[in-house]
Order: C-alpha cells, then sequence, then structure tokens
C-alpha cells in the first residue's frame, strides 16, 4: 500500500472501486485463494471471510505484542528459576547494574547461550546482595563476580596502600 | 494484510554469494522499446546515453534490445536461478532507468516476499543450546533415580511450628534476640 504520488494513488484504488464488479471481485479472490471452502470462489461467501480476516490482522498486531510479552516473561521466569532465582529480582538485579538488555534478547541469550545467562543471574545476584536484598535469593551470591561496588573497593584499597 | 495471503520465506543468501567470490546473479536484461512514440522515450535516452556505460561495468549482464513497434517499453530481467522479472517502464526517464537496472543488478534471484525473520545463522548457539540437563548437576549422570535426596521439597520460610520451637530453643539457651517470635523476617 504504498502511494507515492496522486497518480500512482488513483492507479491502485481504480483496481478496485470501478464501477465494474470484475475488480471488486479480483480483490476477494486474491485474499481468499487459500480457502478450503467455497468462500475461495464464490463472492457472497467469501467476503464475509476476508473481512473478518483483514479485522483480525488488525488486532493482532497488538495482540502479538502482548502475547510476545507475556511469552518472554514465562521463558525467563523459567530460565532464572534454574539458578535459584525469580524473574523480577532477576531483572531488577540486572537494571540496577546499568545491564539494560531487553527480554527478547535475554530469553536468546537464556535458549543459545545458557552459560552467559549464568553469568547474568550470578551479576544480578551480587548487585542485590550489595543494596542488602538477599531475601530474594535461596542461596548466596558467587563470591567471584565483579561488579561496581567491588571495584570501587578494590580501587580504594589500592590507593590507600600507596 | 493477513500474513497467509502472500509467500513468505526466511532470509537467505543464495550459495554464501560473496563469502568468497561475488557472483553478480543478474543473468539477461531485454529492453523492449518503441522507435517512435512519447512512452518510449526515457527508454531510448537511457539507450543513447547510460546503456554502453551500463555494459562496460557489468560485462557478465547480457543486453538485447527489442525494438517494438507501437509497444510500451519493458524491461525484462533473469537470473542465474531462472526466474524472471518484467517491468513496464512506460514513460521512466533515463534515470529512473538506470536506477532501477541497477536495483536489478543487485539482486539475488529470489522472490522478494515477507521475511519471518530478519536474521539468518547457520550457527545460532556458541555455547551450546540448552536442554533440560545443561544446568542440572552432572553427578545425576551416575545417579540411581527415583533418589529420596534429591526428590525431597525444598525449604520455604520457616514454618510458624519450626519458629516457635526455635524460639522456644533460644530461650532456653539464654540469647534474647531470636527470642521474638513477633519479629519480622528479614526480606
Amino acid at each position: 500500500m504504498v502511494f507515492l504520488s496522486l497518480p500512482l494513488f488513483s492507479r491502485s484504488k481504480r483496481l478496485v472501486m470501478g464501477s465494474n464488479r470484475f475488480y471488486k471481485i479480483q480483490q476477494m479472490l486474491r485474499f481468499t485463494w487459500h480457502y478450503r471452502h467455497r468462500g475461495r470462489n464464490c463472492y457472497s461467501i467469501g467476503i464475509r471471510n476476508m473481512r473478518r480476516a483483514l479485522r483480525y490482522s488488525t488486532m493482532w498486531r497488538k495482540l502479538k505484542k502482548i502475547q510476545q510479552t507475556e511469552l518472554f516473561n514465562q521463558r525467563l521466569e523459567a530460565a532464572a528459576n534454574e539458578h535459584n532465582m525469580n524473574r523480577v529480582p532477576f531483572m531488577e538485579g540486572l537494571a540496577r547494574s546499568q545491564i539494560q538488555l531487553d527480554r527478547k534478547v535475554l530469553t536468546d541469550l537464556a535458549i543459545y547461550e545458557p552459560r552467559t545467562f549464568q553469568s547474568l543471574t550470578d551479576v544480578s545476584k551480587k548487585r542485590l546482595s550489595e543494596e542488602g536484598m538477599s531475601g530474594m535469593m535461596q542461596i548466596m551470591p558467587r563470591k567471584d563476580v565483579i561488579t561496581q561496588q567491588s571495584l570501587r573497593k578494590w580501587s580504594a584499597y589500592y590507593k590507600a596502600r600507596k | 494484510m493477513p500474513s497467509r495471503v502472500t509467500p513468505s520465506s526466511y532470509l537467505r543468501n543464495v550459495l554464501q554469494n560473496g563469502v568468497g567470490r561475488y557472483v553478480c546473479q543478474l543473468q539477461r536484461v531485454t529492453l523492449s522499446f518503441c522507435k517512435s512514440t512519447n512512452p518510449s522515450r526515457g527508454a531510448r535516452d537511457f539507450i543513447e546515453n547510460h546503456l554502453l556505460e551500463f555494459t562496460r561495468n557489468n560485462p557478465g549482464v547480457v543486453i538485447y534490445l527489442d525494438p517494438k513497434r507501437h509497444h510500451s517499453p519493458k524491461l525484462c530481467v533473469e537470473y542465474l536461478n531462472g526466474r524472471t522479472e518484467t517491468m513496464s517502464i512506460d514513460r521512466y526517464p533515463a534515470e529512473d532507468i538506470c536506477q532501477w537496472l541497477d536495483h536489478f543488478r543487485t539482486r539475488s534471484g529470489v522472490q522478494i516476499n515477507r521475511l519471518r525473520k530478519n536474521w539468518h545463522t547457520d550457527t545460532p548457539s556458541i555455547q551450546g543450546t540448552w536442554t533440560p540437563a545443561t544446568n542440572r548437576p552432572t553427578s545425576w549422570n551416575v545417579t540411581e533415580f527415583p533418589c529420596q535426596e534429591i526428590s525431597r521439597r525444598l525449604p520455604d520460610k520457616e514454618t510458624a511450628t519450626e519458629r516457635i520451637l526455635s524460639a522456644a530453643k533460644a530461650l532456653r539457651e539464654g540469647s534474647p534476640t531470636n527470642a521474638a517470635i513477633g519479629k519480622e523476617t528479614e526480606l
């Protein structure tokens, strides 16, 4: 549906809404060729299904985003549970560590790069324990995880040593 | 537009063209035009001024000129995979025809349709795709299942009974801080 000029727009409109009903039926056939019932050949039957299909395609643009978010949340919950965390604290810990990965990327990591995802949970746990929110996790974080706070401590330590 | 009406495909680079050597996928171009009428003016312009430059730059592309009296001008391009695309260049100026030819030159011959994913990779996973065994202890490989130790219920927060018992024990041992039953657990 790309009209870059008025002549092009009127050309496409003529294909459908001319006085000749041939074009109206042709448009319907272009939409309904893959139907199994008589709707693929008969206008008055197929036009109902075609209108419903077009209506659904407008609705589903919104619904797809909602459903994908739900799917990602479910997957992240499962992935975080494998590392003894819940999704919300995990995301909270990441946000506080300024790791701005969105849900889609995190689920892709959880599926295809599970060790990276494990490291992310470690970072999140460490950060949460530094902020005093250890109750959100069932096990304590590992000692070898480096975060901003630990870097600050080390730099302060080395400065003091000098 | 419902997604099943028009075909859709995955993104692909045919035969990894360009990874080693790049082979131009455009095989031949047939330019039909009229020698006299107005709609072919741009086509005639193109043939006079820009065609030879195109042929010199692309020696692998064969160009046929097909003069047809009183017919509207058309561009017919054929690709190495056998596909053909035709396009009307009725009343197009010569510069537009140049641009369209360039577009056809840089395409692989695959049909343009909706991409299900805008990326493709032969190796989606470096560390190995997740399996149910990925995050499980490897000692389970040599364990007899069902195993009481592993199947035990993981401890939740202290139950009320356990809190009272632990408070009573603390009182007996004489540490007052743990004895407060009403104290909230640390969150």
